[in-house]
């Protein structure tokens, strides 16, 4: 408690962390309770679930730093304003080891647990969380020596899908069977683009000469968004058709349809390769 | 400094107006017909050697765009001139004629349920109608080869038939799927990446 | 070279001539053409450019001595030049007290920061603009107002000028302004190269402009490759800007490096450097690092697409891994409305600049916070169409976009309002600070200082009752190494 000009100071700093304290203990239920459930992505698969619980476990953590910061500011801008037109000196302004350490400390510690447990649940719980992994996943989920292999190839301007397992046939839309696990091989022919599965919690960079592999765990039949998430051209923003997860049986009737009906291109297909080097170069010299 | 503005905004304002007129396909719905070209070479300004689609308009003149006006709940016969050497597709893919009736073309007057993708010089490819149809390339060595647009039917040319239908209204956007654009790296830009040349727009209404 | 007193009576077109914008201009023209036509006679007998009308080579060479004859126009040459020729060394150009001072290489850093803040200004604004055409498209699920063709290029002149012009956006106008000053300096280190560093900036903004006139920009700020060896010639103009900005973005950060480290006033230890002076130094040490690496990374661009060579195209041996680079606006105007009145000497008027900042701050979180949202319900960046529910979401984002429009509107109206009708001087230190560059007369004299002060304590001792001044004006009593 101190004084200036002989009277009693308010405890401002009681105050603001008075006022803090309730604004959090309000929010952090709420968002924990009544908001998390409705944040994106929709839980159509494992991935898309530990997303959306991980943006629920951020968002609660955020709001309350960003609580802090709000209510410092507009308290002082209501109680240390300075009415009048004097121009006068507040109380100076001294520093405090203290205060700076701990502030240093709370920021380290919070930056840092929050690495470590995004990089734990990334790798030792999400299996990579549906992102696009590189052609040598670090995060590999169990099993995923008999995941289902599809590869996503990604050309200016749609995308296209091969089966390796069922006989390198290529179709134009995609169906993967529910519960269970799919490894998209994800690469383009051309230039950079990247394969977003909205609702799958897919996203992954389609880059040329690379085979860039994501693992999915449907848990929901029902269509999934498919756009392109990173700029290609022309058409970038309609790179964008719906892909299906469907029953495993209805599955099985799928691919037998697709298989016949992409029958007679087959054999001018190149053989089923992880990437692909097509000519030409450039046309015509 | 404020006129200096003035002029900046016009002339960002006038870049971006430009579009290609639209042409209308002949006939009335339910069954209309779209005849278009493709060349190697439009001749003209701007870009005398840029690969290029033109579009007939219903009075038989041809127009160089590729913003086409189809009415809705219709069959569309659509009639292809290519004046073009192969360049190969890609992706190979692409050479099974996709979302067209009976999923077959007719190229020269054979039907075909596939095109070798060696020999596709481009493609008409309405991805979100799922409609893809190879076109046949000339011969390389074939005589009387057009470079000008637009070419005429004396000239080496290959006709490919083939019909699809629409649904509800929409814009939709249209492209070719062979990179031939010379030159470019990746044959990708330059046509490939402008409307009025290799790319456009289907109005369906 | 400079106006002498009698040049007061020369007809208005003879003072024209001479080493100033107006010459640079010419120049520039006169040195695109020469450039072109060297680039096509170069270009014969390759036939990778065949085919693709268009003459990347012939571009490039364009660009160069366009830029090359810009530079020459302003006089740049005739310091060096006249060097070579024998002339003694001197450390000032144009330094007088005339308007024109400020369309030609002036080498008061003063100058030339007033000269940054109406050249960065005016490209962000137009950059603003591109912002406001891009979200009339939006309104829409499907394409409506502009072909998306044009609509890329939008996205990517919007991009491109507000990351080359607000990665200046304070150490251009407020780094060369006040850093001398507030070090109690006379200069910079390096007079002629921060009046470089300022006119290779117009000179970037326009060849990125002229990209329209060469079929647009279809890759976005960030100019990927392979996608950036793709483009059409206007890819070349991307190219050669950022090259042009990333050389005046090193040269800054240096030039303001050795400043600081080396032109401190007697008595301004590290700890009494106020905290903007520190803000640049990291600023300029990040510069300096950063800014090279673009250049090089725009050079292989400029190769792939002019030489034939593949550093991006993985079929033939390249990556595309070799490419490997908001907040700062608040604070661009809140350096405005703190130091015009130092830096120019009028005040702006406070209600509309009050009107200006609550409406800029609201609808700017008005306008970005749904974005993230748009981005979580599954729309990606860079698109003209979306998914139809989203429109609801679009149109709010849009509208709350034209309020940040007419916010800067209302901040050009003030400074028109302000400095043309009004023209209310300032006080000297109307928010009576303690910084030094608030210690000296309005408007500041050239040489900022009669004499170097000693500073004697910090800036930040504000109602510390007995705080010694901020330094000492008149040294002459105090020995010179006090501290």
């Amino acid at each position: 408690m101190t004084t200036i000009a002989g009277e009693p100071v308010p405890r401002h700093g009681i105050r603001i962390l008075a006022t803090w304290l309730v604004l959090t203990a309000i929010a952090v239920p709420l968002i924990v309770l009544v908001l998390g459930p409705h944040l994106p992505p929709p839980h159509m698969t494992v991935e898309s679930v530990d997303q959306r619980n991980a943006n629920i476990v951020m968002t609660a953590l955020l709001v309350p730093i960003a609580l802090f910061v709000l209510v410092y500011f507009v308290y002082s801008f209501v109680f240390f304003r300075e009415t009048g037109d004097a121009i006068v000196d507040g109380p100076p302004i001294k520093g405090h080891a203290g205060a700076q350490l701990l502030w240093i400390v709370v920021t380290s510690t919070i930056v840092l647990a929050l690495a470590v447990w995004g990089s734990y649940t990334l790798i030792a719980g999400a299996h990579g969380a549906g992102g696009g992994q590189g052609p040598d996943p670090a995060a590999k989920p169990a099993g995923y020596q008999h995941a289902l292999p599809v590869q996503v190839i990604g050309q200016q301007w749609e995308w296209t899908f091969r089966y390796p397992t069922y006989g390198g046939i290529e179709t134009r839309d995609l169906a993967i069977p529910d519960h269970t696990l799919v490894a998209f091989h994800v690469t383009s022919l051309d230039v950079t683009h990247s394969f977003w599965a909205y609702e799958l919690g897919v996203k992954a960079d389609a880059v040329p000469g690379v085979d860039n592999i994501a693992y999915v765990n449907p848990r929901h039949t029902g269509y999934f968004q498919i756009r392109c998430a990173e700029l290609c051209g022309l058409w970038h923003g309609h790179m964008s058709k719906k892909g299906r997860v469907l029953a495993a049986s209805a599955f099985q009737t799928w691919i037998a349809a697709a298989q016949k009906k992409n029958a007679s291109i087959v054999k001018y297909l190149p053989k089923y390769s992880r990437v692909y080097f097509p000519a030409p170069l450039r046309r015509a010299g | 400094m404020a006129f200096g503005v003035a002029l900046v905004v016009y002339y960002i304002v006038s870049y971006l107006m430009v579009t290609p007129p639209v042409v209308a396909a002949t006939g009335s719905k339910p069954r209309v017909h779209l005849t278009l070209q493709t060349v190697a070479s439009f001749g003209n300004v701007p870009h005398k050697d840029w690969v290029s689609y033109l579009a007939r308009d219903p009075r038989g003149k041809w127009v160089h765009s590729t913003v086409l006006r189809v009415p809705a709940y219709s069959t569309v016969d659509v009639t292809i001139y290519q004046f073009d050497t192969a360049t190969g597709l890609r992706n190979p893919f692409w050479g099974q004629p996709r979302g067209t009736v009976g999923g077959t073309i007719n190229v020269d007057g054979k039907t075909l349920n596939v095109l070798d993708p060696d020999l596709a010089s481009h493609t008409f490819a309405i991805p979100d109608l799922g409609v893809s149809v190879p076109l046949k390339g000339v011969a390389d060595n074939a005589k009387n080869q057009c470079s000008v647009a637009p070419c005429t039917l004396s000239e080496a040319h290959t006709t490919v038939n083939f019909s699809f239908k629409t649904g509800k209204p929409g814009k939709f956007r249209w492209q070719c799927f062979v990179p031939c654009a010379a030159g470019f790296p990746l044959g990708f830009g330059g046509p490939m990446q402008s409307i009025g040349w290799m790319d456009g727009y289907l109005m369906v209404q | 070279m400079s106006a002498t007193p009698i040049a007061a009576h020369r007809p208005v077109w003879r003072r024209l001539i001479g080493f100033n914008m107006l010459t640079g201009l010419a120049l520039g023209i006169g040195g695109w053409f020469l450039g072109a036509w060297i680039g096509g006679r170069m270009a014969v007998g390759h036939d990778y450019l065949l085919g693709t009308d268009q003459n990347d080579v012939g571009i490039y060479m364009g660009y160069l001595f366009a830029v090359i004859g810009w530079l020459v126009g302003l006089g740049f040459a005739n310091y060096p030049i006249g060097r070579l020729l024998g002339r003694p060394p001197s450390l000032r150009h144009h330094e007088t007290g005339r308007w024109t001072r400020y369309f030609r290489l002036c080498t008061d850093h003063k100058v030339v920061g007033i000269q940054y803040l109406f050249g960065v200004g005016i490209f962000f604004f137009i950059g603003g603009l591109n912002a406001m055409l891009m979200r009339t498209e939006l309104l829409r699920p499907v394409e409506q107002a502009w072909p998306a063709g044009q609509y890329l290029t939008l996205v990517s002149l919007h991009g491109t000028m507000m990351i080359m012009m607000t990665s200046a956006f304070i150490l251009g106008p407020f780094g060369n302004y006040f850093v001398p000053i507030m070090i109690g300096a006379r200069r910079m280190a390096f007079p002629r190269i921060e009046a470089l560093t300022f006119w290779l900036v117009p000179a970037a903004g326009l060849i990125l402009l002229s990209a329209i006139a060469f079929g647009g920009i279809a890759t976005g700020w960030t100019g990927y490759a392979p996608l950036a060896d793709e483009g059409r010639a206007g890819m070349d103009a991307y190219v050669m800007s950022f090259i042009l900005i990333a050389v005046s973005l090193t040269l800054v950060g240096l030039n303001l490096m050795a400043t600081i480290l080396t032109m401190r006033a007697p008595g301004m230890s590290w700890g009494r450097l106020p905290i903007f002076v520190w803000s640049v130094l990291a600023t300029s040490i990040l510069m300096a690092l950063a800014a090279p690496v673009l250049v090089a990374s725009m050079t292989m661009v400029l190769m792939d697409r002019a030489a034939n060579t593949s550093f991006f195209l993985a079929s033939a041996g390249g990556s595309q891994y070799l490419y490997e680079n908001l907040g700062l606006v608040f604070a661009f105007f809140g350096a405005v409305y703190y130091w015009l009145p130092k830096m120019l000497g009028f005040e702006l008027n406070e209600t509309l600049g009050k009107i200006h900042f609550w409406l800029f701050f609201v609808f700017f979180n008005l306008t970005f916070f749904p974005l993230f949202a748009a981005g979580f319900l599954d729309m990606p960046r860079r698109v003209s169409t979306y998914a139809p529910h989203l429109q609801t979401l679009n149109i709010f984002v849009s509208a709350s976009a034209y309020v940040i429009g007419l916010s800067m509107l209302i901040f050009i109206a003030n400074l028109i309002w302000s400095l043309v009708f009004v023209r209310q001087p300032a006080a000297e230190n109307p928010w009576a600070s303690r910084g030094l560059e608030w210690q000296v007369p309005t408007p500041v004299p050239i040489e900022n200082f009669d004499r170097i002060p000693v500073i004697t304590s910090g800036p930040y001792e504000y109602g510390v009752p007995n705080a010694p001044p901020v330094a000492d004006f008149a040294p002459g009593a105090l020995p010179a190494a006090g501290r």
